[in-house]
């Protein structure tokens, strides 16, 4: 039959026969992506000047955001065209049903760079994006510190320092919402739940394009301006800016579309392609993470879309909702801003526990102490973070009377994020802690964590509150959260994971080193921030009070050292992989995660055939428990715990 | 630790996977109605934050509107389409699939003349973008409004296209609307969950259509 | 690589002497920390004592902390003892097959339930009691002092910096700012641009600046001396050096300075627009005439 519109009948089905002329000729790759992007971006910004000429910032500066707005939204539809993201939505239209499926490509490295199908090319490929987006954000960090090594000697003026903290934050906070879900929720969750494949991997992939497309724009900004708002983009500040801010605006909202793709595949997949046997009860901590995020992910990235929007068109088509006393308001900006950021704040924090609850029984070989308390710990974070967003805006001067109420939520927060301790203490207790890298990893994520959680009872303290927000109290707070919780736990995954992705495994050693240095240098630079922060240090200065200056070296050279560390990690990662090629045994954690025993390198299509779940996946210091899974059809009862029976 | 799925060793991956999917389709298109959900809710909070501020008393100061007549006329088209996609799919499952192929394209005909209509609309609003509080919001709305509504058609014209393009193979058990065929089921699968997020969608237009063009 | 596994049998009196330990570590070091915290910590805590809310912030982190820190010390504790104790040996052993404890979870949500909801209490009380403890409380605040004659002190934001107005000497504005002791005092904040921030350090107060909004915050001195003034939402380029210096100096120096300096400006204060709570700037700058003419300073919003 001409024209068969059922589901792949597995691997080896050959492409789609009929429409997709594009994906004939020669193979679309990110460089025809660019190639094409850069024309719909010349395309787009000539659109802009046409029809919106009239509307220069200034008349006569040449400066018309209409016009770069245009650029942008091209500029990205050109790079997914270039592509190939658009060919499947367009044969749709004409009634063909793609398979959901591809064939196994043996292309090498090139693969990277293409719009891929199979759920671990994308998860590698948002890996080793995730690792250039942070790095490029931790090296303008440590132009931060040099600037502050002074309180008066300049190494950028204010305007350029306000750049380069825009941009870390903006690329920080953008992009890191995905560092645990593109690369290793996209890549695991599958195995994990023992499926063959994703719900929507087309979605998942374009997620995926989103990224270097919002991280090139955002970049971009420097060289036109820049913004001085920082990553909160208040306005009417952010109204007053140059063309910088519409990278910022458009890259933003970019991620924002990135997230909901993610997501909207995220939980279809695990509802829905979970294997037999796999029951909520026993779906790993990290899928339970993911789910969660994801689910906070489409219910608040929207709201910053639409307050994206709202500012780019401010900009654009002169309206003026944000312009206070022109029938808008400033605090439209904060709420819809922070109705997304808060939740935002916790999907940068859930995949963290994700990963850390994950590994920790492996390496304490021990259950997960109360696996139902820890569910539970998610999805109250989840849902506690839509109700707390005004304690952003303790001082702002609006719903004053509504304080005591976000104090309340806020606080509450701490319940579900300590059930999260009492299942890392109850983990630990009476267990064999095997201190591996990774172990080292989780143990400091907890170290770390507590910090941020305590001094965020702290910040949620309305008087308290009076004094640290906006300082480097409140910096330091969520620095705490942020990279000594969720980038210490993407450590914990890499090293972890590694030997599952590349079938390498990490040195010790060197793991050892990267660990120790990052571990004291991270505290060394973020524990005087608090200080400084009760001090009377205010958030986002170029120049600062003479009597904090020790304090603040001290805090930069801690930096560079915490800089020189990830520096190490990332030459000794890439050394790792390309050069030295330490080879890993098949599950060198003795994990019994499904994850782990397809072996390396995990087949296309994940599983042979669907695994039939026969028990939990942290059934550690139980003599008599059920491998994980059966994994061959009949009677492989006898598959040992440990995995690597391949 | 024993269970259920103990004794089955064997699973249909085909069968398993076309409901997985089948199931996908389900959770998807719900989870779409909760984006468009906070998508719209983002823009009315706008809408109320600035209505009840109403800082300056421009909010509104001159009752300017924009044209009623067209924001009714875009309501009735959507409500429309949503209420014949309704039927032509109760048609549908009765195995009259010319009766759903007419009655879709009617409702594609509608909601593509509604999103056309709307972005027509901006284009002769009586009053400039900052001029009030309302403009602003107008003004942000009707493109969202637009762009939705048309990616919406998009979506309705993939399935008549593929049910124009299968028509023949469905036929032998039925039609689309009744056939056994898993690829029959996966289209309905997607129906329905465009059936349900449209109908949704066209109430979310009537609340915006109030609250944009009679509320005064 | 079916390898034999080691599972050591299960002692629950090992585990009680553990949790002794664990107990008595935590409570000598905590008893110990919190003592160090209020008394030797406690007094020099931010943001001092020059003004009853300032006072107020003390003491409200005073009490946070000792609530927090043996939580922050119970957890180290327990994280060092398992270090320490629950490693695993050469042996590759198994830990004990442990997937919960209805006991010790329900002690866990109980404890951290009630300090939470304690501290939020708190924190309602210490916000409401010394008059908003010096926060922004909009234009209409609800917790207000107890008594009337407060002193006005407008306090005027923009790129990039401070004025301050006084409705009660005559409208003036200055770019100093002197405030008396023992005088209840209300800042009204707002701002002619983008949103910025007067943080009045020592005084405990914080109030974001809002162009077209007025934002009221309270504070009652009590000490004389130096506090610093900085802006403390980004607000643009000069942002990081948006500060200046500001006295509380006794009742009659207050007086003195006001009146000299009501006299000095008489001239310009004329020209200045009205005093009103908010000012939105125009082509005949700020209090101009561009909104429509029953609210021309936006005062009635």
């Amino acid at each position: 039959m001409a024209i068969d519109m059922s589901q792949t009948t597995g691997v080896g089905r050959g492409g789609s026969s009929e429409g997709g002329g594009l994906k004939k000729g020669p193979k679309l790759n990110a460089f025809t992506g660019v190639l094409v992007g850069a024309l719909g971006y010349l395309f787009g910004h000539w659109m802009g000047n046409a029809i919106a000429g009239g509307y220069q910032q200034v008349v006569g500066s040449g400066q018309n955001d209409t016009a770069i707005l245009l650029g942008f939204i091209f500029g990205t539809i050109g790079f997914f065209l270039g592509l190939g993201i658009l060919n499947y939505p367009l044969q749709k239209m004409t009634g063909i049903e793609p398979p959901t499926d591809e064939p196994e490509q043996a292309q090498g490295m090139m693969k990277y760079f293409r719009y891929t199908l199979d759920n671990k090319v994308v998860g590698i490929q948002y890996l080793f994006g995730m690792l250039v987006y942070f790095f490029t954000a931790g090296l303008l960090a440590m132009a931060i510190r040099t600037q502050l090594l002074s309180p008066t000697n300049h190494i950028w003026g204010p305007a350029t320092y306000l750049e380069v903290v825009g941009e870390h934050g903006t690329m920080m906070m953008m992009m890191m919402t995905s560092v645990v879900m593109g690369p290793f929720g996209n890549f695991l969750v599958p195995l994990m739940i023992g499926s063959k494949r994703v719900a929507f991997p087309r979605l998942e992939a374009a997620a995926f394009w989103f990224t270097p497309a919002a991280y090139i724009i955002l970049l971009s900004a420097l060289w036109q301006g820049g913004f001085q708002s920082g990553w909160t983009g208040y306005a009417p500040l952010s109204i007053q800016q140059g063309v910088g801010q519409d990278a910022y605006l458009f890259s933003f909202g970019l991620l924002g579309f990135s997230m909901i793709c993610s997501a909207l595949n995220m939980t279809a997949t695990i509802i829905n392609y979970r294997a037999p046997g796999m029951r909520w009860s026993r779906l790993p901590m990290l899928a339970w993470g993911m789910i969660t995020v994801a689910f906070t992910m489409l219910l608040s990235v929207p709201v910053l879309i639409v307050g994206l929007y709202v500012m780019a068109l401010d900009r654009s088509a002169q309206t003026s909702m944000l312009y206070a006393g022109h029938g808008g308001s400033s605090f439209l900006w904060e709420n819809l801003f922070w109705f997304f950021g808060h939740p935002e704040v916790y999907l940068l924090a859930l995949p963290g526990f994700g990963v850390v609850t994950e590994i920790l029984p492996v390496f304490a070989r021990k259950p997960l102490f109360a696996y139902k308390t820890s569910v539970a710990g998610m999805i109250g974070v989840a849902v506690l973070s839509f109700f707390v967003w005004q304690h952003h805006l303790f001082q702002s001067g609006m719903n004053p009377d509504m304080r005591p109420l976000f104090m309340l939520t806020t606080e509450l927060i701490s319940i579900p994020t300590g059930f999260l301790y009492l299942v890392g203490m109850g983990t630990m207790w009476r267990s064999r802690m095997r201190f591996d890298v990774p172990m080292l990893f989780v143990m400091a994520v907890f170290f770390n964590f507590l910090f941020g959680g305590i001094t965020g009872v702290y910040v949620s303290d309305v008087p308290i509150n009076v004094t640290v927000h906006g300082s480097y109290f409140v910096m330091a707070h969520f620095h705490y959260t942020i990279m000594g919780q969720l980038m210490f736990s993407v450590m914990a995954a890499i090293y972890y994971y590694t030997p599952l992705y590349f079938g390498i495994k990490l040195s010790e050693k060197l793991g050892k080193i990267h660990f120790w240095t990052m571990f004291i240098a991270f505290n060394s630079t973020f524990l005087p921030l608090f200080a400084l922060g009760l001090l009377g240090m205010p958030r986002r200065v170029f120049e600062y009070a003479q009597r904090l200056q020790h304090l603040n070296q001290w805090v930069s050279v801690s930096a560079f050292i915490l800089g020189l560390s990830l520096a190490f990690f990332a030459v000794t990662f890439v050394w790792q992989l390309a050069v030295s090629k330490p080879k890993s045994p098949p599950n060198p954690w003795e994990s019994r995660g499904l994850e782990w025993q397809v072996g390396y390198p995990v087949p296309h299509g994940n599983f042979a055939k669907i695994p039939v779940i026969l028990a939990g996946p942290y059934e550690y210091g139980d003599p008599n428990a059920l491998p994980v899974a059966e994994l061959s059809a009949v009677g492989a009862h006898s598959a040992s715990v440990s995995g690597g029976d391949e | 630790m024993s269970n259920a799925v103990d004794d089955q060793t064997t699973v249909d991956e085909e069968q398993y996977y076309h409901d997985a999917q089948l199931g996908a389709i389900w959770s998807a298109s719900r989870t779409l109605i909760a984006v468009i959900s906070t998508l719209f809710g983002g823009l009315l909070f706008a809408y109320f934050y600035l209505r009840s501020l109403n800082s300056h008393g421009l909010w509104d100061p001159n009752n300017l509107k924009a044209s009623f007549l067209m924001g009714t006329v875009i309501t009735v088209f959507v409500v429309a389409s949503a209420v014949i996609v309704q039927v032509a799919n109760r048609r549908l499952r009765k195995g009259l699939t010319f009766d759903w192929q007419v009655g879709s394209g009617v409702a594609l005909g509608l909601g593509v003349l509604a999103g056309l209509f709307q972005i027509w609309e901006m284009t002769r609003l009586p009053f400039l973008p900052g001029q009030s509080g309302y403009a602003g919001i107008y003004v942000a709305s009707g493109p969202v409004y637009a762009i939705v509504v048309l990616g919406s058609m998009y979506w309705l014209e993939t399935l008549l296209a593929r049910s124009i393009r299968s028509r023949k193979a469905a036929m032998q058990d039925g039609g689309i609307g009744v056939s056994k065929q898993p690829s029959a089921e996966n289209f309905r699968a997607s129906l329905d969950g465009f059936t349900v997020y449209w109908t949704y969608f066209s109430a979310i237009s009537i609340v915006l259509w109030y609250l944009l063009y009679v509320l005064k | 690589m079916a390898k034999t596994m080691n599972f050591p049998t299960y002692s629950s009196e090992e585990g009680k002497k553990h949790a002794r330990n664990i107990v008595a570590i935590w409570f000598v070091v905590a008893v110990i920390a919190d003592l160090i915290v209020w008394f030797v910590y406690g007094p020099h805590m931010p943001p001092g004592t020059m003004t009853d809310q300032a006072r107020g912030a003390q003491f409200d982190i005073k009490v946070v902390s000792v609530m927090a820190v043996p939580v922050l010390l119970f957890l180290w504790t327990f994280g060092f003892y398992a270090v320490a104790k629950f490693r695993g040996g050469k042996d590759r052993a198994e830990g004990y097959y442990i997937k919960g404890n209805v006991k010790t979870q329900a002690a866990w949500y109980i404890i951290t339930a009630s300090l939470v909801l304690f501290l939020a209490g708190f924190g309602t009380y210490e916000l409401v009691l010394p008059a908003g403890a010096g926060g922004g409380e909009g234009p209409s605040p609800i917790w207000r002092p107890s008594t009337n004659k407060l002193l006005q002190v407008q306090v005027i934001a923009q790129q990039w910096r401070f004025t301050y107005r006084w409705p009660q000497f005559g409208g003036m504005e200055t770019t100093s700012i002197n405030l008396p002791i023992n005088t209840e005092i209300q800042f009204n904040v707002t701002s002619l641009d983008v949103i910025h921030d007067f943080w009045a350090y020592q005084l405990g107060v914080k109030a974001d600046a809002n162009p077209d909004s007025n934002n009221v915050a309270f504070a009652k001195t009590l000490e004389t001396g130096r506090f610093t003034v900085r802006c403390d939402e980004l607000c643009g380029i000069w942002h990081g050096a948006m500060f200046n210096y500001g006295h509380v100096v006794s009742q009659s120096q207050f007086l003195s300075w006001a009146q000299s300096m009501e006299a000095q400006n008489a001239s310009v204060t004329k020209l200045l627009p009205k005093y009103a709570t908010t000012y939105t700037p125009s082509y005949l700058g700020a209090g101009g005439g561009y909104y429509p003419a029953g609210d021309p300073n936006g005062t009635l919003n």
